[in-house]
């Protein structure tokens, strides 16, 4: 395993630095939610608090409707497996403006940090460049994360990264948590008015 | 997709449900009309339960000309009423599969 592990919420908030309105965000399923949240609340986020395994599918569906935009799945390793699936469906649909960022503690940390998938051995990053991913990094260090965060907004995609965090559980932030709400804030920040009168 | 995938979809309905967007499949039976795949019971028989215990509005075509009417229904309802609605095609209408 990686023995230098990268600071989990410091980390994602250096991902997150200089944010533009270019940038759509789904995240999920807890930690990778109060990571972004506490990174700044913005509009454009929509967080899965629940569905398990459908932050990958859902950020697919949003890069495959809004082409001008970049759209950037942040999710977690355990939420990862759940829907592993979606990983070749992203390889074959290939949508040029996703990117999917796995932010891998190796727990599942809402149920007690039990060890997960990847503590023993389980190669996501390999997993995804079999599944045909023209872009896969595996994020090491801070020059890293400045590059994904280049990537993320320039590299002709999909894109997928996993950045090794330490398993240390950072404090919750809790955005809004109901899921229409959110909808409704995402769509009429993204589409104005008419996004909620469709 | 086909009734036997209905049952891997549970927790994620909960995207449909909690976050109040249009969610529409037309799903093809199987386990029922003259089924000859034990196998396929399970998933075909327990379909419907599942989908209206989810939260799932759940409409049925058992006959071939029901079908465009109910799919046009069925689209308007959960696209227009931001809501998660199934179209069941019976077997009846796909007829019973024979290998």
């Amino acid at each position: 395993m990686v023995e230098n592990l990268l600071p989990r919420r410091p980390s994602i908030h250096r991902l997150l630095e200089r944010r533009t309105d270019k940038l759509l965000i789904v995240a999920g399923l807890g930690s990778a939610i109060w990571d972004a949240e506490s990174a700044g609340e913005n509009p454009l986020n929509y967080y899965l608090l629940g569905a398990m395994g459908s932050v990958v599918p859902t950020a697919l569906g949003l890069a495959l409707a809004q082409p001008e935009r970049r759209v950037l799945a942040l999710t977690g390793d355990a939420e990862l497996m759940m829907g592993l699936y979606a990983l070749p469906t992203v390889a074959v649909r290939r949508p040029k403006n996703l990117s999917i960022v796995c932010i891998d503690n190796e727990r599942f940390g809402e149920t007690g940090k039990q060890t997960a998938h990847t503590a023993e051995g389980v190669d996501l990053a390999g997993i995804a460049r079999a599944s045909g991913f023209p872009h896969v990094l595996e994020v090491q260090n801070d020059t890293g994360l400045d590059a994904l965060r280049t990537a993320i907004y320039t590299a002709e995609g999909p894109l997928f990264a996993v950045i090794k965090v330490s398993s240390d559980m950072p404090p919750v932030v809790m955005p809004i948590r109901d899921g229409s709400i959110g909808k409704a804030r995402f769509r009429e920040a993204l589409l104005g008015e008419k996004g909620l009168k469709e | 997709m086909q009734s036997s995938g209905i049952g891997n979809t549970i927790n994620a309905l909960g995207l449909a449900t909690s976050g109040r967007f249009p969610f529409f499949p037309i799903i093809t039976m199987r386990g029922e009309w003259g089924e000859f795949n034990p196998w396929q019971l399970h998933g075909g028989q327990s379909a419907e339960k599942i989908l209206e215990a989810s939260g799932v509005i759940v409409m049925r075509a058992n006959y071939a000309h029901e079908v465009a009417e109910m799919v046009l229904a069925g689209a308007r309802l959960a696209f227009h009423s931001y809501c998660p609605v199934a179209v069941l095609i019976g077997q009846r209408v796909i007829g019973a599969k024979v290998f």
